[in-house]
């Protein structure tokens, strides 16, 4: 008996020793796969602004869209260089592979075998009718994208205007019954260019030619992303906003590799990794943490960075939210020098004059050569590497030289290239003794203004330029309150105010189409009143053909604006990331943020 | 203790209270909807978009008919949704903020309180000694300096210097985590709140109580041989605290209203920050909402000190 | 009752004066205020930002609106004595300038408070009845509700600009001033002058106006005294939060505002400092003033 006890208890130990031994080594053996991996793979950083809509229908914000392009999926996406690869349809389709037809009038596009919504439901043909069907009947702010589409505008006329009565009354609301009518397959609300031959074939047909619509259907985050039919029915309006319980029904469900699992409003977001997700790279990162912060904090959150607690800043459409003095303090420390990214963006900022809306008035109306000379005077007289310096230090904004096009976009025309980027103080006061040399013309200027982050000090800087180039004085007109500024610059009502576009895909028609065209896409946003014949037919034959034989047409729509001086350029954004470097694959191209599954944590 | 009149008077007031909400929401939701722009329009939504949208909302009715629709959810504690963070309800929101800023008042408070009053207390013990010129400086400096300067300052030592000298080991702890932060971060705004208001009631405490020493009651304890201590404590602190009550409702409106900037500063999630953000956002019904919660707060608060009067005071009567 | 004595006459002994000249209550505050050091210096500083005030509205060392006049963030130096801001800005130009926007604020909001509380103070507690109750109604209105937020929205309402600021932030404390005028009033109707001038036939505008203010107006003065320094604090917390005069004109707190970014990113803390400190002094000053003038002409203290 004695003897055996003691037996039985060192088997017992030796059993239990070994057996932890072996979840040591298990454990131990999971941190270290992959390589460096660290154990942990989430990813943890804060964002400044709260989500406004993840519908594909109807969202706009940069924020927002560099959330839904690890959600949404859409038949193509844009690589980390922008370019056009298949994502959700198995190719790229183009005349030579037989995906586009010759008249360039139909798209024949294959599914992938296997893609699936992160709730498990297969996609077919028949979820991208849908998605694109929905988002044209919306006509949310980029339903644009899908214009060219034949029956397009019928499907908008149908969808009509909303009736009488919305929310809280008798009648069902306006996306309500958008949603009625396409489960009860109504053909009104198809577009008649938009088919299903099988279930992994979708047929597209133009009602004209068009040049920039593969490019507008890649645009992640809107009209273009393909959405589950089922989930949107289980609440119409709000159904994005939900998060995703596996197993349950609704939430914010898309083909992507990430699905919300919680978010507490004006506080955090929780993105976790789709299990068993069908596409690639396949991501490393389990969980995405965002917190939403007021944009006050961000020298708070630059310390807390710096300590390890956020991975990394500037992410989520967040790049401009780094100051001067924060970044200068980032670049001295030698620990986390290399740690920081400046990448352009692609927004342009520039000073818009009336050109086109007589009620307006102001001197820079019309064509006539005082007009012209003095929108010339006045754009030659801005030194405009004198405002990168002055106002962004060079840091948060490169001087605009190269046209209204982006510095790393299609369309850039090449650094120093534009005339009106000159800086000729001596031209310009010769220019306005020669059309205003009473100064009467240019007497109580105004210039107009959104407040706000480096609208101020750019105003400013052009007042001093204005006042010491040319002795004019321009009073400055600030808008606290931006839609207000919006509305009216929209409206045309302003003399000469500031102006700026950030592009929404890699293709010039997103800019010329819908600054200056008379034909304008997303109900217009030529704030110049600027109508010309001449660059609108030329706008039509270059949207109409496919990009590189586009690209020369575009130039001479360049040419044409910087001849009639319609605008000062100003300066290109750089977005400013701070990024540890055991985030691998992290970083930010001119468009947007790296995706998430291409990022892993290394350990550290 | 609560009799008859003392009902009849808090109906009234709650009826007040009642009123007084009830103007302020109407007034503030006309001033709201009045405003040009809305919380849609950006540079790609204008036009047919913005129509949709805003008829979604009610946006596009008369303004006395989104006023009652609001109103009719009101009563039953529906704010409403959000339009910036789009079919996100209000109430749970705004509520959820409420307690976060009902932490950092309180916290303010205490330390208003607990300041003012030691202060108080220790400058009237030791009258025109250098510790009452010191303390007294100290209030008024604290009613003098606006509360965002002292937070600027806050960040400025602790933030900054503190991590310089340390080279990094001391710190002031990372932005607000989560709802209610944790102690170490909630307490620079909480000083930061709470010692300007400290100010008003150093001095008042210390005059009171100064006041009550003169009093004959107070020299015949002295005289009857009682520790210095308890004569303070016991017979002087709680005649003094009747005038400090007096200035406990303007106190805790200082701090209502200081919390606006202090959680701006620091980016609390609470109903100040709510406030200023939804002005800019077009957020109607969140604006309404924010100033409503206040308004009943205020009124509340005013009441319950005019009550706490009454057990202090026991002469008052209503 | 005080009447002058042929000669003053001043008895001294070892517990202190036992009888003094006997002077009226406004000379009597006057010499009383003299001796409170602290409110001395105060009126001195104050009479130095007047001056500065007044001067800066001609004269300035630079532009304080010229961006580039120095380096951006630059530390003091004698060129530039108080440093720069982050637009390259001289701060001691744009602090000069600042004070313009408080002292207006300061004095504009003291004056309509006077105005408005004390004629519907006054008022309310002669009149009593119906049009107490109104107006007794409406202080307590707007005791109510909070006063930032109110000013708030009344800016966001009229619109940017100094007068709107003002006019905001008088709606949000003109209500004491009319609580201590109701209250003056309606403990002063029932004194024997009021009733003599009532018998003689005078209208309530002269009672009111010519009677009764003259008697009230020691506290209200202190009142209004103290309204200047409340003013100011709540301007420079609306500036702050980014409710001001548009830029580029400077006042103090929105020169704060901007230090504040630049202090926290470590990089320069003079930006904050200098408007804080005048923002500080200028209230300190304002508020010592108030309470020497308070203490002066209250007929309970002994000194």
């Amino acid at each position: 008996m004695t003897s055996q006890k003691p037996q039985k208890l060192t088997l017992f130990s030796a059993c239990t020793v070994g057996l932890l031994l072996l979840l040591l080594a298990a454990c131990a053996g999971g941190a270290s796969n992959g390589g460096g991996l660290a154990s942990s793979q989430v990813l943890k950083f804060p964002t400044y602004q709260s989500p406004g809509s993840w519908d594909p229908g109807q969202s706009t914000a940069e924020v927002d869209s560099e959330i839904m392009q690890n959600v949404f999926d859409n038949l193509w996406r844009f690589d980390d260089n922008l370019k056009l690869v298949p994502d959700i349809a198995a190719t790229v389709p183009t005349q030579a592979n037989g995906g586009i037809s010759s008249d360039g009038l139909t798209y024949t596009v294959h599914l992938k075998a296997g893609a699936k919504f992160n709730n498990g439901d297969p996609i077919t043909s028949k979820d991208v009718v849908y998605s694109w069907n929905r988002a044209a009947a919306l006509q949310g702010p980029y339903a644009s994208n899908l214009s060219a589409i034949a029956g397009y505008s019928d499907v908008q006329t149908a969808a009509g205007a909303p009736p009488s009565n919305s929310s809280g009354g008798g009648t069902v609301s306006f996306q309500q019954n958008i949603e009625n009518r396409l489960a009860a397959n109504d053909p009104k609300f198809q577009m008649s260019g938009v088919s299903a031959p099988d279930a992994t074939t979708v047929q597209i047909k133009l009602a004209h030619a068009c040049g920039w619509c593969l490019t507008a259907w890649t645009l992640e985050g809107t009209t273009g992303a393909i959405v589950d039919e089922k989930t949107v029915q289980t609440d119409p309006v709000n159904w994005w906003s939900k998060p995703v319980t596996p197993g349950q029904e609704g939430g914010m469900v898309g083909a992507g590799a990430f699905y919300l699992a919680s978010f507490t409003a004006k506080q955090s977001m929780v993105f976790k990794r789709v299990p068993d997700w069908w596409g690639s790279p396949k991501p490393s990162l389990t969980e995405v943490d965002i917190a939403i912060h007021d944009p006050s904090a961000i020298a708070a959150d630059v310390s807390a960075w710096e300590q390890g607690s956020f991975d990394l800043l500037g992410y989520g459409g967040n790049s401009g939210t780094l100051t001067y003095p924060l970044i200068q303090g980032i670049k001295g420390n030698s620990r986390f020098a290399s740690q920081f990214l400046t990448q352009p963006k692609g927004r342009t900022t520039w000073v818009s004059f009336n050109v086109g809306y007589p009620t307006t008035g102001g001197p820079f109306l019309g064509e006539s050569a005082t007009a012209k000379g003095l929108r010339l005077a006045f754009a030659l007289a801005v030194d405009k590497n004198g405002l990168a310096s002055t106002v962004c230090h060079n840091v948060l904004c490169s001087a605009a030289t190269g046209g209204v096009i982006t510095k790393g976009l299609i369309g850039y025309l090449g650094d120093g290239t534009d005339p009106l980027a000159k800086y000729d103080p001596a031209q310009a006061k010769s220019l306005l003794q020669q059309y205003d040399p009473t100064g009467r013309l240019t007497a109580n200027l105004k210039y107009s203004y959104n407040a706000g982050g480096l609208n101020d000090p750019v105003a400013a800087y052009l007042q001093n330029e204005w006042q010491t180039n040319l002795g004019i004085h321009v009073s400055l007109n600030p808008s606290s309150d931006a839609s207000q500024f919006i509305n009216n610059r929209l409206a045309g009502k302003y003399v000469i105010s500031r102006d700026g576009w950030q592009f929404d895909y890699n293709h010039p028609q997103d800019w010329f189409d819908n600054l200056w065209g008379y034909v304008a896409t997303a109900g217009g946003s030529n704030t110049s009143g600027f109508d010309d014949p001449t660059y609108d037919s030329i706008l039509k034959r270059a949207d109409a053909q496919p990009l590189d034989q586009a690209v020369d047409l575009y130039k001479q729509l360049s040419q044409l604006l910087q001849q009639d001086a319609v605008y000062i350029p100003l300066y290109y954004s750089d977005g400013n990331f701070a990024i540890h470097s055991y985030v691998k694959g992290a970083g930010s191209n001119t468009a947007f943020d790296h995706y998430w599954n291409e990022i892993s944590i290394q350990s550290h | 203790m609560v009799t008859r009149g003392t009902l009849i008077y808090i109906g009234q007031r709650l009826v007040l209270i009642a009123f007084t909400v009830l103007v302020v929401s109407f007034g503030v939701f006309a001033v709201v909807h009045s405003l040009p722009g809305n919380a849609f329009v950006s540079d790609r939504v204008h036009g047919r978009a913005l129509q949709i949208l805003l008829h979604e909302y009610g946006l596009d009715q008369p303004i006395p008919v989104q006023y009652w629709s609001f109103l009719r959810g009101a009563v039953h504690g529906d704010l409403g949704v959000s339009l910036y963070v789009r079919g996100l309800p209000i109430t749970p929101l705004v509520l959820r903020e409420l307690s976060v800023s009902a932490l950092l008042g309180g916290s303010a408070l205490i330390v208003t309180i607990g300041l003012g009053v030691t202060f108080g207390v220790l400058a009237a013990v030791r009258q025109n000694s250098w510790v009452d010129y010191l303390l007294t400086s100290i209030a008024v400096v604290g009613y003098s300096v606006p509360s965002f300067v002292i937070a600027s300052l806050g960040i400025l030592i602790f933030g900054q210097w503190l991590n310089n000298i340390t080279n990094g080991a001391v710190f002031y702890p990372e932005p607000w985590t989560g709802n209610y932060g944790t102690l170490t971060e909630l307490s620079l705004p909480a000083i930061a709140l709470g010692f300007y208001s400290s100010g008003q009631i150093t001095r008042m405490t210390r005059a009171a109580m100064l006041d009550v020493f003169q009093q004959d009651y107070i020299r015949t304890a002295r005289a009857k041989g009682l520790q210095n201590r308890i004569v303070v404590l016991r017979h002087a602190l709680r005649n003094a605290l009747v005038p400090v009550t007096s200035i406990l409702g303007p106190t805790i409106i200082g701090v209502v209203t200081g919390s606006v900037v202090i959680e701006n500063i620091f980016g609390i999630p609470g109903l100040g920050k709510e406030f200023v953000e939804s002005i800019f956002q077009h957020d109607y019904n969140v604006t309404v909402g924010v100033f409503t919660i206040y308004a009943v707060l205020i009124g509340v608060a005013n009441l319950a000190v005019d009550l706490v009067y009454t057990v202090i005071d026991p002469r008052i009567r209503y | 009752m005080a009447t002058a004595l042929p000669t003053p006459v001043t008895v001294d002994y070892a517990g202190g004066t036992l009888a003094r000249e006997q002077v009226s209550l406004w000379r009597d505050g006057l010499r009383r205020l003299r001796r409170n050091k602290l409110a001395l210096g105060a009126v001195i500083y104050l009479v130095v930002l007047a001056l500065v005030c007044l001067v800066s509205l001609f004269w300035t060392p630079y532009e304080p609106n010229v961006i580039g006049t120095c380096q951006t963030y630059q530390l003091p130096t004698a060129m530039h004595p108080l440093g720069c801001d982050d637009l390259g800005r001289d701060s001691l130009s744009r602090l000069m300038v600042g004070s313009q926007v408080s002292l207006a604020v300061g004095l504009a909001t003291a004056f309509i408070v006077l105005v408005v509380g004390v004629v519907v103070g006054l008022v309310a507690g002669y009149f009593r009845g119906t049009a107490d109750a109104i107006i007794s109604l409406l202080i307590n209105i707007f005791y109510g509700v909070p006063p930032l937020l109110v000013a708030v929205a009344l800016y966001v309402l009229l619109g940017s600009g100094l007068i709107n600021i003002i006019i905001a932030i008088s709606a949000t404390v003109w209500m004491d001033m009319a609580r201590l005028a109701r209250g003056q009033a309606l403990s002063l109707r029932e004194r024997e002058f009021v009733e003599a001038a009532r018998a003689g036939g005078a209208r309530w505008g002269k009672i009111v106006f010519g009677h009764i203010l003259p008697n009230a107006l020691g506290p209200i003065i202190v009142q209004a005294t103290f309204v200047i320094p409340i003013a100011i604090l709540t301007a420079a917390f609306l500036t702050f939060l980014g409710f001001g005069v548009p830029p580029p004109t400077a006042d103090w707190g929105g020169m704060a505002n901007e230090g504040l970014s630049s202090l926290q990113g470590g990089f320069d803390p003079y930006i904050l400092l200098w408007p804080a400190v005048a923002l500080s002094l200028t209230l300190l000053a304002f508020n010592f003033f108030g309470d020497g003038l308070r203490d002066a002409f209250d007929p309970r203290q002994k000194r």
